[in-house]
């Protein structure tokens, strides 16, 4: 029998994702613990989190968090750095330092069979980081080159450039990797203190998924965790409640351009103070920045890349922290088309704040690609951790994720365009422009201003 | 342990079908690959390959609304890539998705020329322009790895030209070439078509019966065969980019993927590049400070692979002074093998990675994508323990005789691309090569 090309098959009834069972804990010694059942055997993921990350760099000191984290696997404890990773390699195992704005995120997967060994790599690690003077003054010299090689880099200088603009000396100023200059002054003491404040077990959060047998796993991890020497800390008062940090003020420069020599592209930023996580219309607000450029079917991809073939694409995203992170619309485009891409950027954060408000179609279409698409996320034992991780870097409720799909089906039209009106500021736009200096002369009626040229790009 | 449980059958169209049930998530892939790459382009027209990609997502006879809306309305995921020997299309949908999605790849099979249009191959072109400027233009090192696979496999060797393809000839494609390219690549005869996740295999099959089984089977076409080697010499070349710091990239050819060596020459890699314990960090990074990064890579692909080692040196140091590190623990590798432990950590990290792998039913990468990849390469999707067995076969002997017969002096390209203006970064008497 033919297939029937006239219509698209329709959806079949939604699917309910049963969200993996997470088993929560406090160990004495105060580690929160999480064990999530998983069905992946093979692996193991362990992960460790560290509510502090580079906003808690102090002033002068950009790089800090960073630095600390790239150093753990540098000789800990008993292991040289070599026999660190010889045995990581003895067990499959990979070892990631992540630093985040809000967050530290260590984390080992491995062979489920060396689960025990996974953990004590970890542990030794996040608790007896040697931090020698030597290794600091290697580590800190890569740092130091990395961030001079990405001088060359227009994307990542856009980055910074635009996290700089709109936060200025706030903690979301800066890049994790931090300053050269900064680095540059950081003295094995500073690590160490760092360590002590930021690394303490009560303040950690372990989670652990996967190896096909959750009781076994949680044995294996808690009983790791219990039989570690009791730590000297300085007392944190606020171990469980770190403050976001609060709202930077308004941008003095709302237009930064730097000019590229030879540059076929410019590099666009354009976006404002953003939301904490923790807002209170998050769900309407995800359904709006996913019509406007959450996905590839948005309304700037559709508008920049589909109907005027400016860019190999463009997104918009809200990168929601535990303070107000940014809002920012990001793409590379056709140096040509520079200024009409930015005009058609500031149009559309426009149009949908009212003039256009979101259709009742896009609303559907929006919602339904949120709801259908979540279970999408919790398909990998370390997707599954990580998700358990958020609760915690975010004080989410245990529920969250058991409720969001029908939290974003209850979303409404007036609650969208409510969103964008609250969320989108076109008064607190920030541009940032990385392109050839012929397009200079485009930008000055764009509404942002004159363009600024920072005076450095080295510690961009 | 290794193995991927699954089922293939062959459609009366010559379309395999591959399913692999796993119901631990309520998700389904569904990958398509053609076997078809930039290595099937002809002089005047490369990059075509690529582009022509990007129209399978511009709508087809019966949805000529872009492929995007309805599979993101149903909440999946999708993407598509193209590379020197195959095209892949892939979309992630919740279960109650699959017909929809199965629905949108058996149209495009079938039906995308009638919705094909000049508009839309202008604006893609554009859209492909911008996507070169963006991944290797613009990028710092970007050209580098274009500039080895051109001199590596002179013209008209296809892998001379870099799948992205040269700007003129993207801008010279028209509506004839797309049309003659889908007559004689898009078919089921020229496909493989896997479906992975909450399924039941024989549900999955009689599906893709349904919408593929009536598509016409489509012309054969000849495999591309490879020119003789013209026992081309070393040579020593030099980019200057926009970069801060000179890299070198020191690349040979090397056999195939799943030729003999392939496997022994990717267990080297690991041993000299391959976690903060290998040889070339802690020669490089650690002892003597030299490089920034340094990373190893043996690529394999059906007419040729390439072996890489590629090194950032760092400030104060030269790319001559990498070189003999490099050439060095090169040549012990050759004469002397690897240690057991060495052979053992890789073996223990290739095993991790083959679960890494079995992780995710979708995406580049994911079960899907490697059921077709083993089906299209190696004849069968049911490779992965032969796969894995290639390596555990693997000796410190064996190492030694695959980094013998590929790792020689004599078919070496070293390429220093250095910052403008300091040509003198460069290893000693290399040639400059103009970019374009």
């Amino acid at each position: 029998m033919p297939v029937d090309r006239s219509a698209l098959p329709p959806l079949g009834e939604p699917t309910s994702l049963t969200f993996p069972v997470i088993a929560r804990e406090t160990l004495p010694g105060g580690v929160q613990l999480r064990t999530v059942d998983h069905r992946q055997r093979a692996l193991v993921s362990l992960v460790l989190l560290l509510r502090s990350g580079s906003a808690a760099d102090p002033r002068g000191r950009e790089g800090l968090a960073g630095l600390t984290a790239g150093l753990l696997d540098e000789g800990s404890g008993r292991y040289t750095a070599l026999a660190l990773h010889e045995a990581l390699g003895d067990i499959g195992g990979h070892l990631g330092t992540d630093v985040f704005s809000d967050a530290t995120v260590l984390s080992v997967t491995a062979l489920a069979r060396h689960a025990a060994d996974a953990l004590r790599v970890l542990m030794e690690v996040a608790t007896a980081p040697r931090l020698d003077a030597d290794d600091v003054d290697r580590v800190r010299a890569l740092r130091i080159s990395r961030i001079a090689q990405l001088r060359h880099s227009a994307g990542t200088v856009a980055d910074r450039l635009f996290l700089r603009a709109l936060y200025g000396q706030h903690p979301y100023g800066h890049a994790p990797i931090g300053t050269e200059s900064a680095l540059a002054s950081i003295r094995p003491e500073d690590l160490r203190a760092f360590h002590a404040t930021h690394y303490a077990p009560r303040t950690w959060t372990v989670v652990a998924a996967g190896g096909g047998n959750a009781s076994e796993l949680r044995s294996i991890v808690g009983d790791g965790i219990e039989s570690l020497p009791p730590v000297a800390s300085p007392s944190v008062g606020r171990l469980h409640h770190v403050s976001p940090p609060a709202d930077p003020p308004l941008p003095p420069d709302r237009l930064v351009f730097v000019p590229r020599e030879g540059a076929v592209q410019s590099e666009l930023r354009i976006g404002s103070l953003g939301v904490a996580r923790r807002v209170n219309d998050y769900e309407a607000l995800s359904v709006m920045d996913t019509v406007l450029g959450g996905q590839f079917a948005s309304r700037l991809n559709l508008n920049l890349r589909q109907a005027k073939g400016y860019t190999y694409g463009v997104r918009s995203s809200f990168d929601a922290r535990r303070g107000r992170g940014p809002f920012v619309v990001r793409t590379a485009v056709a140096a040509a088309a520079t200024a009409d891409a930015i005009r058609e950027v500031v149009r559309e954060i426009g149009e949908i704040r009212g003039t256009r408000p979101v259709t009742d179609d896009e609303l559907e279409v929006a919602r339904s690609a949120l709801t259908r698409g979540f279970s999408r996320s919790f398909e990998t034992a370390g997707q599954v951790a990580r998700a358990a991780m958020r609760l915690a870097v975010f004080d989410l409720p245990d529920d969250e994720y058991t409720t969001f799909v029908p939290r974003i089906a209850r979303v409404t039209r007036d609650a969208v365009t409510m969103a964008a009106e609250r969320h989108l500021d076109l008064n607190g736009l920030v541009a940032v422009v990385v392109g050839p200096p012929a397009v200079k002369a485009s930008l000055v009626d764009l509404g942002f201003g004159e363009p600024v040229e920072p005076p450095d790009r080295l510690t961009a | 342990m290794v193995d991927v449980p699954h089922v293939k059958v062959t459609l009366d169209n010559g379309l395999d079908v591959i399913v692999h049930e796993d119901h631990g998530c309520p998700i389904v892939a569904v990958n398509v690959w053609y076997h078809v790459g930039s290595k099937n382009e002809r002089p005047g027209r490369t990059g075509f390959a690529h582009l022509f990609e990007h129209l399978m997502f511009e709508g087809s006879a019966h949805h000529d609304r872009g492929y995007f809306r309805p599979l993101q309305e149903a909440g999946g995921a999708l993407n598509g890539s193209t590379n020197a020997d195959r095209t892949n299309y892939w979309e992630v949908v919740p279960r109650e998705a699959l017909d929809r999605a199965l629905w949108m790849e058996s149209d495009r099979m079938g039906y995308l020329l009638a919705a094909l249009t000049q508009a839309k191959l202008d604006t893609q072109r554009d859209v492909v322009l911008n996507e070169r400027r963006q991944t290797y233009e613009n990028r710092p090192y970007g050209l580098a790895g274009m500039a080895m696979m051109a001199a590596h496999f002179p013209a008209p060797h296809p892998y001379h030209w870099p799948t992205i393809g040269f700007p003129d000839d993207i801008r010279a494609a028209s509506l004839d070439d797309v049309r003659e390219f889908f007559a004689a690549y898009y078919h089921p005869a020229n496909a493989s078509l896997s479906i992975a996740g909450d399924v039941v295999a024989k549900e999955a099959i009689a599906a893709a019966d349904e919408y593929f089984g009536d598509l016409p089977r489509g012309p054969a076409h000849d495999a591309v065969v490879a020119p003789q080697r013209q026992g081309r010499a070393a040579a020593k070349l030099r980019i200057d980019d926009q970069v801060e710091l000179p890299r070198l990239y020191l690349s040979w050819p090397s056999p195939v993927l799943f030729g003999d060596g392939d496997a022994e020459l990717d267990l080297v890699a690991d041993v000299l590049a391959g976690g903060k314990s290998s040889r070339l960090y802690r020669a490089l990074l650690h002892d003597r400070q030299m490089a920034t990064d340094v990373a190893v890579h043996q690529g394999s692909r059906e007419l040729s692979g390439l072996f890489s080692v590629v090194a950032t040196a760092a400030p104060g140091h030269t790319l001559g002074e990498i070189e003999t590190v490099v050439a060095d623990e090169i040549a012990r590798v050759s004469a002397d093998g690897v240690t057991d432990e060495e052979l053992r950590r890789a073996w223990r990290r290739l095993e991790a990675d083959f679960a890494w792998r079995r992780q995710s039913v979708g995406g580049f990468g994911g079960i899907s994508d490697q059921l077709n990849a083993y089906n299209v390469f190696a004849g069968t999707p049911g490779f992965f323990a032969a796969d894995f067995d290639r390596y555990m076969r693997a000796t410190p002997a064996s190492l030694s005789g695959a980094a013998t017969s590929a790792l020689s002096p004599d078919t070496r390209i070293a390429l220093s691309v250095v910052p403008r203006g300091d040509g003198a970064a460069a290893l000693a008497g290399s040639t400059p090569l103009e970019m374009g």
